[in-house]
């Protein structure tokens, strides 16, 4: 598909353990083990999952503050994976990146004018055009445009995320990966994050890879959805799809862990036993198997691969 | 209703900083009663937290002070006793749960030995039995092999396994009331539902009070009976958490509703979540009237200069409202 925006395949991680200046390492930890998607423009993809399952780790590798062991990240058809940094930072016009915590994501020394200024000189825009743009952004993500002069610490938690916004969309990129951006703020400014990052959707087509470990954002803000479990995806389907009917054990089991919204819902649940297990050790074959309450002893034998089942729904099990 | 387990009256808890006083509660009034479940849910800075460590009296002072009201358990005033006397009170009659289970084990002792200190101190019983005890508890939140993980530490353990373990400890001493603060917020879905089920489990079978303070109320309709909301340090509703979620009366709780998204709600991108504008107000001499004028679509100019009431809207239903009279208004 080349007219995907964004196109990841076998996407790898790996971090090697146990080594030192002069020792060997002897062991690696598959943080991310072979993820493969597309964005198409104007689209958000949600990717959930449980913490240490990789998510974080891929949309860094994205915008490459991580470096890829393997695979490719294509955008607009041209592989970024192995540009050279002349050559990448020019790419980084296209994707930008909002990170969870609004509180060490910003500068605390800078002014947040010029914070949102910082990318627009970085590409050489003269400096009335930049005192424009600033002004236009911080209107459009709903800030005071005289707020400019103040620094970081005198906003709120949600502020300081639109200021965050506000330096993402400066270079009027094409995609932003949002690392849980709205898991850090109260319910009731989540809500007002939401609606900015969709309205700018609307009005800009920008497209999102929406990281998130809270479903019932996950299933609000996105088209598509992938769902991971150490370090690869088990499940992806289109937003109705998998929230209306989860194919893969450990996507029902997800969902169906997930509070109920009224007390009468309260719902007679599969409870998962025990704890994922740890990255440096995975279990053998599908690495979902030492939680599976359908598992069988096949399970073992080789990691699932992700299968179209149609509907453009894609499940990594043996049993589905 | 029998008496309740735990009684707080016009509880106020200040802080004095040098900008000024922050009233962090505000005349807090509830209780629970043996067995009950009591939801407290905000906001951060709504003064959840607060409420909870003043009920164990580890308000940081000097800058912190209960400066007005009453703690009773089981009619005895906790504000009363002096600091030896709390101990006794502390992790034997009231236990804590608190978000971080990592910061609240202590890193160089083993588990057991956390554990059997809680015991000893409480219990005045031997070293053998405690650690039997500890292995019972171990075994009571369901974790396996608990005589090997006696001898473990905690950076060994999972953080599930490590709520586990606090769960454990509070509940080692049958204690009376159990206060968890956002138990589940810093652990996985999956993992969340597993503790949860658990705390539950256990407040059936030992008959426990629990206040469960959460900003999560999603956590608040699966475990509790009953729901206080609170807004910047006063309690703006209170009722039974099926009457609440069906019939939210104060506008601030209705805002909270309506902006979380909810699972098969079947909304999808493009329709936009009801949001609640502006932010929470300093609690630094806040104004006065209702705290939550300032972000209320039906404020009216008697909400920014006097205090609206707590009254009685519906059978155990009380609501901080000047506008609860119209309650269909209000909902649009």
């Amino acid at each position: 598909m080349s007219t995907a925006l964004l196109e990841v395949s076998g996407l790898k991680k790996h971090y090697a353990l146990d080594g030192g200046l002069f020792r060997k390492p002897t062991r690696t930890l598959a943080a991310v083990d072979g993820v493969s998607f597309t964005i198409s423009s104007g689209e958000t993809l949600g990717l959930v999952g449980e913490s240490g399952c990789g998510k974080s780790t891929t949309a860094k590798m994205i915008v490459r503050l991580t470096e890829t062991t393997e695979g490719s990240i294509r955008i607009c058809g041209e592989d970024i994976s192995t540009l050279g940094a002349g050559a990448m930072r020019h790419k980084r016009r296209d994707v930008q990146i909002i990170f969870q915590d609004p509180y060490s994501s910003l500068n605390p020394r800078m002014r947040a004018g010029d914070i949102v200024a910082e990318p627009l000189r970085n590409f050489g825009i003269g400096r009335e055009e930049v005192r424009t743009r600033v002004a236009s952004l911080f209107d459009r993500v709903g800030l005071r445009s005289d707020y400019v002069a103040r620094f970081p610490h005198e906003f709120s938690g949600g502020q300081r995320q639109r200021l965050g916004i506000a330096r993402a969309l400066a270079l009027e990129p094409k995609l932003i990966v949002c690392d849980e951006p709205v898991s850090a703020l109260d319910v009731s400014v989540q809500a007002q994050v939401i609606n900015l990052l969709t309205d700018l959707q609307r009005e800009l087509g920008i497209a999102y890879l929406f990281v998130a470990h809270d479903l019932a954002v996950v299933e609000h803000i996105s088209h598509r959805v992938a769902v991971m479990y150490l370090g690869r995806i088990v499940e992806m389907a289109d937003r109705q799809t998998l929230f209306s009917d989860p194919r893969h054990p450990y996507t029902q089991a997800l969902l169906a862990a997930a509070p109920s919204s009224h007390p009468r819902q309260k719902k007679e649940r599969l409870l998962l036993c025990g704890d994922a297990p740890s990255p440096t050790s995975p279990p053998s074959g599908c690495p979902f198997r030492t939680r599976c309450p359908i598992a069988e002893p096949g399970c073992a034998e080789a990691v699932p691969a992700l299968r179209d089942l149609g509907e453009g729904r894609q499940v990594a099990c043996h049993l589905r | 209703m029998e008496t309740p387990i735990l009684q707080i009256d016009d509880l106020s808890t200040h802080f004095f900083t040098r900008d000024g006083v922050v009233r962090a509660v505000d005349n807090l009034t509830c209780h629970v009663g043996a067995g009950e479940a009591l939801g407290i849910v905000g906001e951060s800075g709504c003064g959840k937290s607060v409420t909870s460590l003043s009920v164990m009296r580890l308000v940081q002072s000097p800058s912190g002070r209960i400066v007005n009201g009453a703690i009773r358990l089981q009619g005895r005033d906790l504000l009363a006793l002096s600091e030896k006397e709390m101990r006794e009170i502390r992790g034997n009659e009231i236990s804590m749960i608190f978000q971080e289970p990592m910061t609240s084990l202590n890193p160089v002792l083993s588990i057991g030995c956390q554990l059997i200190e809680t015991i000893r101190r409480h219990r005045g019983v031997s070293g053998k039995e405690a650690w039997q005890r500890a292995v019972d508890m171990l075994r009571l939140v369901q974790i396996p092999e608990p005589d090997q993980r006696m001898r473990e530490y905690p950076h060994q353990l999972s953080g599930g396994m490590r709520q586990r373990i606090m769960i454990a400890m509070a509940f080692a001493c049958d204690p009376k009331v159990l206060i968890a603060d956002e138990p589940t917020t810093a652990l996985d879905v999956t993992i969340q539902a597993q503790i949860l089920a658990l705390m539950s489990d256990l407040q059936k079978r030992l008959g426990t009070a629990v206040v469960l303070i959460t900003h999560d109320l999603g956590v608040v309709a699966e475990t509790c009976q009953r729901v206080i909301v609170m807004y910047a340090g006063r309690k703006v509703e209170e009722a039974d958490v099926g009457d609440l979620f069906d019939r939210p009366r104060h506008p601030y709780t209705k805002g909270l509703m309506a902006s979380m998204p909810h699972l098969h709600r079947g909304l999808g991108n493009g329709q936009r979540l009801k949001e609640i504008p502006g932010m929470v107000p300093s609690l630094l001499d806040p104004p006065p009237g209702c705290r939550f004028a300032g972000r209320c679509a039906h404020a009216t100019a008697l909400c920014t200069t006097e205090e609206p009431p707590l009254t009685e809207t519906g059978p155990r239903h009380w609501v901080a409202c000047w506008h609860t009279g119209a309650p269909a208004e209000v909902a649009q």
